[in-house]
């Protein structure tokens, strides 16, 4: 069943003939139909932030992508919903920057003509030293950035001017790491609990793993799943994770993974 | 980074079921070709040195190696059991190899002392199989339907050996009664279709189509007509073939009964999914478990002289081993090599660059062009076999080796990733290597 917490990358595994549909509301996510574009964005946004995205309910364009896939409509969502962000205060790292460190990228004309700024985005932040920053101006909110860049260990600050004008601001944190280092790690990014059952392989293994890569030493986080994940201990163990299985009811296997200290 | 070798850990290195699968996809083109080659032979009675040629390429080159294969992957992920022993996994695809070769060659110019020889190395082959299965299911904890079905199968592939090498001898010293060859033949064939192949194909798909279809896995009374369909009726059936017609029909309807309890399953899995779109792997999984029917059928109407002739005989078998087995199969293949291939080259990378979707690694156009060509090459083999018409045999012969080179290009398309050391490598984009 399609929810609202789908990435747009198992929706179009599974009916690839959507692409169609989601093209109809933004011809942003007719690039879906590339690859190259379709392998960086499909992963990285859920059907509630394509429906931010386009700028519609996220309810009827789940209802719409339902109905072309040829499921029940289902009353609403019931996953996750995409709000634009409170208006958190500019971040004194980003307030202390003079005008002239501020790096100004705006893709909103190449995606109106549909081409993919993508190389553009990363090109500019290859230039990025730790005292500047990138300010990504997009007609929507770029949600795939936030973790490639992420992923870069940059950090951002979105700004809403209008509902078809977005300003994110990428930047490092004063003494963060070098542009190129491995990503930043928060304790806050990683979620306690990975329900992986229900899933069709290989799914479980790249949520885990996704989720682990954001776990700081000693941090632990339980995964559910519908059976011991034989094929995901070898890549544990090779990444520095400890782990303990154990089934805590029938047909419920739980593994608790911890990362090492000192592992990469 | 390093690919992380699974050998060292719980499961084998990913090359040791590929190269038995890649072996037997080469085995089933070839086998598709020799219908075509073949088609005279097969017009006429299937006792021929030729069909034993075509008939263990199919049954040993394809079906076969593709459990096997398919084993050594499955096993430690259906029964959490390590594989006793890799290297021992490889000298048996070694063996296996060299024997059917010599077996097939053999046959194909009938001659049968070479190909005693050559089954004795099939026959270490299958020990050695034996042996690792035997000694990495050595202490299992829980005897589920699947474990039961595949202990069973390892009992049926003992027989079916037992009953080749026997024929095999008599080829050499003809010490069978002269009334006791075809038995004895309609035994060896019936062991390898339900003593081996059915069993595990039963047992493994009650575990693995739940998780390609996203269902619960079944459970009630169709496990256990499938239980003790095949675990008396195989029997049953094997005896009855050597003595006595009653006691093969007898067997028949329990083997029925463990067929009409596996397509219970199968609906309800399907009829349960949550998966709503079916991929082309997954159709011709539910393709191969329709021609059950008609397979089961035909199998009933011969066991009770309702029809007979070496035609229809001819057609049970293509519908048996090219429909049911053989379309099963290609249907698993789509399933296990792209995830065995994505797992070797992208698992490692997964959380720190972006990878490549399952989905990604497929060729649908080409798997729909493989399911029409192999699915109506099938269907029409079987009719022209029935029919024994040479000139259909051949027809269908060259659609269905199409098909299996339709198949073959999907999975070789699929295994190309293997030389691709990262996704932005494979992908030669900038884009791409920007993702990294």
């Amino acid at each position: 069943m399609i929810s609202a917490d789908t990435t747009l990358a198992r929706l179009l595994d599974e009916h690839p003939e959507l692409v169609e549909v989601l093209a109809r509301y933004h011809a942003h996510f007719a690039q879906l139909r590339e690859p190259n574009a379709r392998r960086i964005m499909a992963p990285r946004v859920t059907v509630a932030q394509a429906a931010a995205m386009a700028g519609v309910a996220v309810d009827a364009l789940l209802a719409d992508l339902r109905r072309a896939a040829g499921e029940p409509e289902g009353a609403a969502a019931g996953g996750p919903s995409v709000t634009p962000p409170a208006r958190a205060p500019k971040p004194a790292a980003l307030a202390a920057l003079p005008a002239e460190a501020l790096v100004h990228l705006d893709v909103r004309e190449d995606i109106r003509r549909g081409a993919e700024p993508f190389a553009r985005i990363m090109a500019a932040v290859k230039t990025l030293d730790r005292d500047r920053a990138l300010v990504v101006r997009a007609p929507f909110e770029p949600f795939p950035l936030y973790e490639l860049l992420g992923r870069r260990g940059l950090l951002h600050w979105t700004e809403c001017r209008a509902p078809d004008d977005w300003s994110v601001w990428f930047y490092r944190e004063a003494g963060g790491a070098p542009p190129g280092a491995a990503p930043a790690r928060t304790a806050a990014a990683a979620p306690a609990v990975v329900d992986v059952r229900g899933l069709e392989p290989p799914e479980p293994m790249v949520r885990v793993l996704t989720a682990l890569e954001r776990l700081v030493p000693g941090q632990r986080i339980e995964i559910l799943h519908d059976r011991r994940p034989t094929l995901l201990y070898p890549i544990l163990d090779e990444r520095g994770f400890e782990h303990a299985t154990d089934e805590p009811e029938p047909g419920v296997v739980r593994i608790r993974v911890t990362r090492r200290a000192g592992a990469a | 980074m390093s690919v992380p070798h699974p050998g060292a850990g719980r499961v084998p290195e990913a090359t040791v079921p590929l190269r038995y699968l890649i072996a037997a996809v080469l085995a089933f083109v070839l086998a598709a070709a020799g219908v075509v080659a073949l088609a005279g032979e097969l017009a006429g009675h299937y006792y021929h040195p030729r069909l034993a040629a075509l008939t263990h390429t199919v049954t040993l080159g394809w079906i076969t190696l593709t459990i096997m294969g398919a084993s050594y992957q499955l096993v430690p992920i259906v029964f959490a059991r390590p594989i006793w022993s890799e290297r021992l996994a490889r000298w048996q695809f070694a063996l296996l190899v060299a024997g059917m070769i010599g077996l097939v060659a053999h046959f194909y110019i009938a001659e049968f002392s070479g190909m005693l020889w050559a089954a004795g190395v099939v026959g270490a082959g299958i020990v050695a199989h034996l042996v690792n299965m035997a000694m990495s299911l050595r202490g299992l904890a829980r005897w589920t339907f699947t474990a039961r079905l595949f202990a069973m199968s390892l009992a049926g592939l003992v027989l079916t050996l037992g009953f080749g090498v026997v024929l095999a001898a008599d080829r050499v010293a003809r010490f069978l009664p002269a009334a006791g060859f075809f038995p004895t033949l309609h035994s060896h064939f019936h062991l390898a279709l339900l003593g081996w192949v059915m069993p595990v194909v039963l047992g493994v798909a009650a575990r693995v189509y739940p998780m390609f279809l996203l269902a619960r896995e079944p459970a009630g009374w169709p496990g256990r007509a499938q239980l003790w369909g095949l675990g008396l009726g195989v029997p049953l059936l094997t005896l009855g073939l050597l003595a006595s017609p009653w006691l093969a029909r007898v067997g028949a309807l329990l083997v029925a009964a463990a067929v009409l309890g596996h397509l219970a399953w199968v609906a309800e899995i399907a009829r349960a999914r949550r998966r709503p779109a079916l991929d082309w792997g997954l159709r011709f999984v539910l393709t191969g478990a329709a021609c059950l029917l008609p397979a089961t059928a035909l199998g009933l109407g011969l066991a009770f002289d309702v029809l007979g002739g070496p035609r229809l005989a001819l057609a049970y078998a293509v519908v048996a081993l090219g429909g049911w087995i053989s379309l099963t199969i290609v249907g698993m293949m789509l399933k296990i090599v792209p995830f065995l291939v994505w797992y070797r080259v992208y698992a490692p990378q997964v959380g720190r660059a972006a990878v490549p979707t399952l989905a990604q690694l497929a060729r649908p156009a080409l798997e729909g062009l493989a399911w029409w060509l192999l699915t109506g090459g099938v269907l029409g083999l079987a009719a022209a076999l029935a029919a024994g018409s040479a000139a259909w045999i051949r027809a269908a012969g060259a659609v269905l080796t199409l098909g299996a080179l339709a198949f073959a290009a999907t999975l070789g398309a699929t295994l190309q990733h293997l030389r691709a050391r990262t996704p932005a490598a494979r992908a030669g984009s900038a884009v791409g290597a920007a993702v990294q």
